[in-house]
């Protein structure tokens, strides 16, 4: 699969893989590319074009796991970056989920306990969610940028190994209720809406095991090569 | 899972050769080894997805491999140049004028395989016993309260919940739950299905 360099084309990127789009727009990068280089729009942009590439590519091949040479940008990046992203889920892709499925409890018109039933799984999957978002935000990006601004009065015993969480439970909720959906549960409401319902939750899955494994494949190691540095 | 894509061959044209051609590919590490010590260092690892891709007539026969394929998944493909000889250690065998497009078809199978093995038993029926283990699963009780309420073993009701698992395609305790409701395993007259997802 391909691996995007700073040479190639914005544009590019977009068509190779239209799922970036959001991933893109996260970096405050606008539409409207014309012709221009991925290095060139990122000097625009004042973005660290080594950076940009690490999160694109991660996301884009599931596989890749960056270099050490483009690993050389601040963790505070990657923190402003994993932050502005908990902020497009809470604040676009939920409010859009929640908005689906209840369209879709509105177009079911009898034996709709089973959509009642989902409902409650796909609540208790936000919770937990939002709960892991929230223990990243006052617990881990705190102790990263405390690690970075001040490395000798962090505590020397913590280290980002045990702060950050398994996202597997996260992950493997989605999953379900997709199964649930597609395998089980009786066809009792509109088709386009529920369509729009799973379409929207494969992409969210992808977005957000993406977004896993940035913290997995990037954050985990950069934080670690610092504490190494000061705890020798 | 840990993957990587071996070129076992003397030939450095072939080596180099199959390293072009791979290499834009597929986004897996790719190591040339020149002879067979080379794979004594792989003795020790396990749990990967490994290719292999020899020339057969040198290298099928080492006693190497069955170390190596007791701990990791191992697809060995021969690169031969005689159509006349079968490689019965080979998974598979390509002649040297083989379009590269079929050796790269057959990797991709073996690698993409692997994502999908773990649902082999996806789509098998639950038997009674997996039912009893799902609905006290669903009810919320540890594995401990459901080996007694059964009278079976705590390593057995695991191993119920693994097998529930593979079959439906659900992994996580409330996804089991809801399944259980959908399906009637609970009786939600008397349970509000709300408390236990």
């Amino acid at each position: 699969m391909k691996i995007f360099n700073k040479n190639d084309k914005m544009v590019t990127l977009v068509r190779a893989n239209y799922h970036l789009l959001p991933v893109i727009s996260r970096f405050g990068i606008r539409l409207g590319f014309k012709d221009k280089t991925i290095e060139n729009i990122c000097e625009e942009n004042k973005i660290n074009t080594d950076f940009f590439l690490a999160i694109v590519n991660t996301f884009h091949n599931e596989n890749y796991f960056p270099e050490e040479q483009f690993l050389q940008f601040s963790p505070l990046l990657l923190v402003q970056y994993l932050r502005k992203t908990h902020r497009y889920y809470i604040e676009y892709e939920l409010p859009k989920m929640d908005n689906l499925l209840g369209q879709l409890k509105k177009s079911c018109s009898s034996g709709c306990k089973e959509l009642e039933v989902i409902d409650a799984f796909y609540k208790r999957y936000k919770t937990e969610l939002l709960n892991h978002i929230n223990d990243e935000e006052t617990r881990v990006f705190p102790y990263v940028l405390e690690l970075v601004n001040n490395p000798r009065s962090v505590d020397p015993n913590f280290s980002i190994l045990e702060y950050e969480k398994e996202h597997s439970n996260v992950e493997v909720q989605i999953n379900d209720l997709k199964n649930l959906i597609i395998k089980y549960m009786d066809p009792v409401y509109d088709e386009n809406i529920c369509n729009e319902f799973l379409i929207t939750l494969f992409r969210f899955e992808i977005d957000i095991n993406d977004h896993a494994r940035i913290e997995d494949t990037i954050l985990v190691p950069l934080v670690v090569s610092i504490e190494d540095k000061y705890r020798g | 899972m840990n993957r990587r894509i071996y070129i076992l061959h003397e030939s450095e044209i072939i080596q180099k050769g199959l390293l072009a051609i791979l290499k834009g590919k597929f986004n897996i590490e790719i190591i040339p080894f020149k002879d067979a010590d080379e794979l004594l260092s792989l003795q020790t690892v396990s749990e990967r997805r490994m290719l292999f891709i020899i020339d057969p007539d040198r290298f099928q026969h080492l006693k190497v491999w069955q170390n190596i394929k007791q701990r990791n998944t191992v697809k060995l493909i021969g690169l031969s140049n005689s159509a006349n000889q079968t490689y019965d250690s080979c998974d598979k065998v390509f002649l040297l004028n083989t379009a590269p497009g079929k050796i790269i078809n057959e990797i991709s199978g073996f690698f993409d395989n692997g994502n999908e093995s773990a649902n082999e038993h996806e789509g098998e029926e639950l038997s009674a016993r997996e039912k009893e283990v799902l609905k006290l699963v669903a009810l919320g009780h540890s594995n401990k309260i459901i080996a007694d309420k059964l009278f079976i073993s705590v390593h057995t009701v695991i191993s119920h919940r693994k097998n529930i698992t593979e079959k439906l395609g659900i992994k996580s305790i409330s996804g089991l739950t809801v399944y259980a409701i959908l399906n009637q395993l609970i009786d939600t007259d008397e349970i509000n299905p709300e408390d236990l997802i």
